[in-house]
């Protein structure tokens, strides 16, 4: 009998099976898509009547459109990891999840996987629409912008599925996980304005080394803390 | 375990009034004057910046440490279950504590107005008394701090009790 049975899958199989299910999900309801992209579209047309562009071309593009970006992103993002909960809360699956016999590491780190995805794909429609707003030329910036934002995001995907995750377990909303994770991704945002300002200024990113290294350590920290607390997160109150 | 927690709670008590009594004499008859403030700069922050609140690297990354612990506070009270808000607690805590080396290491990240004291090639920059006071003020604090979690703990154990009588006595009302 016991033969028959194949056995569970190991840690990696285990967390792209579960970024599959999320993506597949998404890929039919286009609902965290839909939820954020809206979002972010009119985060970034407030911004356009906070700070309009004459002033924006003034103060120096590489000044304040960085902030802004990473402001519009960070709002919507949170959007897209509430909805990766949301729809395990329905007929309650995470404790299916929690129960399945693989490491909940892996559940976690697949969930942090989707959402990353989301995410990239939620940039790579802002960032352009950011460009086109304030006047950026994202074009020639292109390359180093894609390896800063892809760099910064790994983090915030993994510390939004996190706390994510916690606040689902609390059954509290969007505005509880912004006060979670708008602190806790400070150093995050602090790197990611910092970079992003020299990418718009033109200067070459081996200057902002530092910072880089600092963002790739939190993200390795991030991914075990993560591993680490995974059993304490969704084990069944 | 209520009378040996009342046991030590009187001890860490009585240690930490008696040392931050020394503390003070220590501030105030021991450590030098500051050159160009005086005596006012032993018990006056406010004076020495000039502002209420600044955007300083070191303040700034405190407040997101607060921020972060109130966060923490707050999910402890959504819990549906105590053991629920205990854990989650924790695993807020532990995620918060990521934030304290950035705290110590602002300094140096970004350069701001507090000075940079201790590193390689420093040497211990306290004036002789000022070392004293600062050690045993340090010490001072930290058994304050240990004097208020132990009245937090005992508060929350009567809250317990009182939760526990309540139900017994709900269930044979």
């Amino acid at each position: 009998m016991s033969a028959e049975r194949p056995a569970p899958p190991g840690f990696v199989r285990a967390a792209a099976l579960v970024a599959r299910k999320d993506l597949a999900v998404e890929g039919r309801t286009r609902e965290s898509m839909a939820a954020s992209l809206l979002f972010a579209l009119i985060v970034l047309v407030v911004f356009a009547f906070a700070f309009d562009l004459d002033f924006v071309r003034r103060t120096g593009v590489s000044k304040i459109v960085p902030g802004m970006l990473w402001v519009t992103l960070a709002f919507s993002a949170i959007v897209g990891f509430n909805r990766s909960f949301a729809t395990e809360r329905a007929r309650d699956a995470l404790t299916g999840l929690a129960i399945a016999p693989v490491d909940r590491g892996a559940v976690l780190c697949g969930k942090a996987f989707a959402n990353l995805t989301l995410l990239v794909l939620l940039e790579a429609a802002v960032i352009p629409l950011t460009g086109i707003f304030f006047d950026v030329d994202m074009v020639t910036a292109a390359p180093p912008l894609a390896a800063v934002v892809l760099l910064h995001s790994a983090g915030l995907a993994q510390l939004g599925t996190i706390f994510g995750a916690v606040v689902s377990r609390l059954g509290r909303g969007e505005a509880f996980l912004a006060t979670l994770l708008l602190p806790a991704a400070t150093p995050l945002f602090l790197s990611a304005v910092h970079c992003t300002a020299t990418v718009f200024e033109g200067s070459p990113l081996a200057g902002d080394a530092k910072w880089l290294l600092i963002t790739a350590g939190l993200d390795v920290l991030y991914f075990l803390v993560a591993w680490l607390l995974a059993d304490a997160i969704l084990e069944d109150a | 375990m209520r009378t040996g927690l009342n046991r030590t709670f009187a001890a860490v008590l009585v240690v930490s009034a008696v040392l931050i009594g020394c503390a003070l004499g220590l501030i105030f008859l021991v450590a030098p004057e500051e050159k160009v403030m005086g005596a006012v700069q032993k018990i006056f922050y406010f004076h020495a910046w000039g502002v209420w609140w600044t955007w300083e690297a070191k303040l700034t990354t405190t407040l997101i440490l607060w921020l972060l612990l109130a966060g923490c506070l707050l999910a402890r009270r959504y819990a549906a279950t105590p053991e629920q808000g205990a854990r989650i607690g924790a695993v807020l805590g532990i995620v918060a504590a990521l934030d304290v080396p950035i705290v110590y290491k602002a300094v140096d990240w970004w350069r701001g107005q507090h000075p940079i004291v201790f590193g390689p090639g420093k040497t211990n920059p306290l004036a002789p008394g000022m070392s004293e006071a600062f050690g045993v003020s340090m010490l001072a604090v930290l058994t304050l701090y240990l004097v208020l979690l132990i009245a937090r703990i005992r508060l929350s154990s009567l809250e317990e009790r009182i939760a526990e009588l309540e139900d017994a006595s709900g269930r044979f009302r």
